[in-house]
């Protein structure tokens, strides 16, 4: 470990020390910490309804499955509604899901054995995915990597995402999602779609990332 | 203030270098007016100087007041819809305030956990080490080309000037940034901190500067975004090593953390094949539950909403996903000068959501270039003469530029007390001056006060002087300019004029009067012109009933 030698980490945190020391931090002037208030205000709600309530406020469409029978035909018909012709899908995505699918080609991301390129999951129209957990007061889908996510570029490049959020994944707040997930894999929490305000303000939707995302909750 | 007195004289007489010696008493204010004009220190201008041109252009000060508003009116209604801000606010403060009563051993242990999982962590202690580990970062390999996403720290630390000298081209990534590149505008421009553009200056940017960019171009928001967008994609798909900034270093994990709207740092970590992430030691917080909080009142004091479009986290590189190769570069560049500092210290608490420029009555005249960094407005004026330290004039002016309002305070969502700052700094400001060979304009005048006040003849002639000059200078009432060096203080307000006759001098001639004659009629006559008979009459009563409303 060379990095311990460093001249420079041990004169960064030596100076933190002095620092500290000279200034210590006043005890007990620590504001009290409460209860976690934003999971309070789910609790008590329905968090399904909550958590689609938020998303139609973020712009982001809802449609519902009975069970997972019913799942192939709204994933069949959402992207339809798109108009494209290519869907990217994550290796382990249940082709049950895809079994549906009319006139659309579901393209498998493999890596690292058969990556799709870049620009083939650039110029496909959509990606279909999974996600890891929901967060019903936020309207945030939360992905990791995990089964049916696929890498992080998949929901990113292609102009629609469709994701798919089990009831049973949708947790009250913020707060309940971090202890469930795995901080070593890459986290990504999106609420609404990307914009950027650098033109006199004005909102445009969609820099990276899809201009579209929608959500078929199922259960 | 004596034994300051006496260094300050005696330097004074014994210098004989530029001036030639003064004979006879000096007055000590004769150094204020006309004198001594001449040396002003050279180095960036103070913040004063600086805004006066930023002051006179009034078409950019409106636009920049309408965008202030819709912030305080975004941010209003994001708030609103908290039920309980206030509770967040003492939380989030506390996560702020935990991490730096022990940021040794949460540094160490950001450290330890980021190489568990694969990260290189590497220190820097000041702005050129971290220039130099970047730019050796980001070159290893003969890479040429990186792309960066917008980051305070990054342009603080002005990186992309040491990243072009060790032959890597840097392209930003955000539309904000690209269009403040293509106009030439550097990191202490307006744009950079309030992150937006007009539409006619977007569009020549565009049209003219950007590679491809069709000639026919629409000045439209959705139009202008979408070339700029197009470009951006095509650069952030091309790159191999990407440079981003972090908003939360978790101790416990870690992880980085990164919030933002458009998607770029997402992309950045997603693509290349070499992620770069340079971070003060502030940034580090100590638990993986702390973001919950943090990202929350981030969101809604920068954008108003529930959470930032995207959040993403990361801890190191992962098979067969985005970067293979994960960099953070921990930087001091005088933060724990300011740790050092009982008061100054909850600066470091900032987590950038700008929220206290757009309530900031200086800052929103002003804007951002005076105060000579990227970090403007309040909580720049904190924090800035804290990492620089305050030996040049602009870092010693930034803390005097603030009305002391307090909105900033009420505002921030970490509970930094920024006036409480900016006085404690006005006082280390005051103090180094004091030792300062060659004596300001305010310690000078200060001694000036106590010489003239010390006596009462000289006072009462100076109150007579200061009548009759003021009342030449006067226009309408308000003193706008004083003559001299005491011009500066008139820079940033107006004084009123001195009455003309001071209250010492009504006083001695109302005595002679009265003792001369019964003095009823006299003292009537001057109350109906409104003279200064308050004393025992309506007036006096008056601020009486006043002080009880009150
Ligand atoms: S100091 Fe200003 S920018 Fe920093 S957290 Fe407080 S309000 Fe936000």
């Amino acid at each position: 470990m060379a990095e311990k030698r460093d001249p420079a980490r041990a004169g960064v945190l030596a100076r933190v020390r002095r620092a500290v020391a000279a200034a210590p931090p006043g005890a007990g002037r620590e504001p009290g910490l409460g209860g976690s208030a934003d999971a309070a205000s789910a609790r008590g709600r329905d968090t399904v309804s909550l958590f689609t309530e938020r998303l139609a406020e973020h712009g982001i469409g809802v449609q519902h499955a009975s069970g997972a029978e019913d799942l192939p035909r709204v994933i069949a018909s959402a992207l339809w509604g798109y108009g494209v012709r290519r869907a990217v899908v994550p290796r382990d995505l249940s082709s049950l899901w895809l079994s549906e699918l009319d006139g659309v080609w579901a393209m498998r991301d493999d890596p690292p054995q058969a990556p799709l390129s870049v620009r083939a999951i650039e110029s496909a129209g959509a990606a279909v995915t999974r996600c890891a957990l929901a967060v019903a007061d936020t309207g945030t889908l939360v992905l990791d990597g995990g089964i049916g996510q696929g890498r992080r570029i998949l929901s990113l490049l292609p102009a629609c995402h469709l994701c798919v959020v089990e009831a049973d994944q949708i947790v009250p707040s913020m707060a309940a999602a971090l202890p469930e997930l795995d901080p070593a894999r890459p986290t990504t929490w999106l609420t609404g779609t990307t914009m950027t305000t650098a033109i006199e303000g004005a909102r445009v939707d969609g820099v990276h990332g899809p201009r579209r995302i929608d959500v078929i909750v199922v259960g | 203030m004596s034994g300051a007195e006496h260094p300050g004289r005696a330097r004074r007489g014994s210098s004989g270098s530029g001036r030639p010696a003064q004979n006879g008493p000096a007055y000590p204010w004769s150094h204020l007016l006309g004198r001594g004009t001449g040396e002003r220190p050279s180095g960036p201008p103070r913040f004063a100087d600086a805004a006066r041109s930023a002051l006179g252009d009034s078409a950019v000060r409106s636009s920049r007041s309408a965008a202030a508003a819709e912030q305080r009116g975004r941010r209003e209604r994001g708030r609103g819809a908290e039920p309980a801000w206030e509770g967040l606010r003492r939380r989030a403060t506390a996560v702020r305030e935990r991490a730096l009563a022990d940021l040794e051993r949460h540094l160490t242990d950001f450290e330890k956990a980021a190489e568990a999982a694969g990260t290189r962590v590497h220190w820097a202690r000041d702005a050129a080490e971290a220039r130099r580990v970047v730019a050796r970062l980001a070159a290893a390999g003969g890479e040429r080309e990186a792309v960066r996403s917008s980051s305070a720290t990054a342009h603080e630390l002005d990186l992309d000037a040491a990243l072009r000298r060790a032959g890597v081209d840097v392209h930003e990534s955000a539309v904000a940034d690209l269009i403040a590149g293509l106009t030439g505008q550097g990191p202490d421009a307006e744009s950079r901190t309030v992150r937006r553009h007009d539409r006619a200056s977007a569009r020549s940017a565009l049209a003219r500067r950007l590679p491809g960019a069709p000639a026919d171009l629409a000045a439209r928001p959705e139009a202008l975004a979408e070339a700029a967008r197009d470009y951006l994609r095509e650069s952030l798909l091309e790159a191999r090593t990407a440079i981003t900034g972090a908003n939360a270093l978790v101790a416990e994990t870690g992880s980085v953390v990164a919030m933002e709207t458009e998607g770029n740092v997402r992309l950045g970590a997603a693509v290349p094949r070499r992620l770069i992430t340079v971070a003060g030691i502030d940034k580090v917080v100590p638990a993986w539950a702390d973001i919950a909080v943090l990202s929350r009142v981030w969101a809604r004091s920068s954008l108003g909403a529930v959470q930032a479009p995207v959040l993403s986290t990361w801890s190191g590189p992962v098979e067969g996903d985005g970067p293979q190769e994960v960099h953070v570069v921990l930087v001091d560049a005088g933060r724990t000068a300011a740790l050092g500092d009982p008061v100054g210290r909850q600066a470091l608490r900032c987590i950038r959501c700008t929220a206290c420029l757009d309530v900031c009555p200086v800052f929103e005249r002003t804007g951002a270039a005076p105060y000579g960094s990227v970090h403007a407005g309040p909580i720049g004026a904190a924090l800035t003469p804290q990492l620089r330290g305050t030996r040049s004039a602009r870092e010693a002016s930034l803390p005097f530029a603030s009305t002391l309002c307090g909105a900033c305070a009420d505002v921030c969502p970490v509970g930094v007390d920024i006036p409480e700052v900016l006085l404690e700094l006005r006082a280390r400001v005051v103090d180094e001056r004091r030792a300062n060979p060659v004596p300001t304009p305010e310690a000078l005048a200060a001694q000036s006060g106590e010489w003239v006040m010390a006596a009462e003849r000289r006072f009462a002639r100076a109150q007579r002087a200061a009548s009759r000059w003021g009342r030449l200078l006067a226009r309408g009432g308000r003193i706008r300019r004083l003559p001299g060096l005491l011009g500066r203080w008139t820079e940033a307000r107006d004084l009123p004029a001195p009455p003309a006759e001071s209250f010492r001098a009504w006083w001695a001639r109302r005595s002679r009067v009265l003792a001369v004659r019964g003095g009823g009629r006299e003292a009537d006559g001057r109350a109906r012109r409104g003279g200064p008979t308050a004393l025992g009459g309506t007036g006096g009563s008056g601020a009486g009933e006043g002080r009880r409303d009150g």
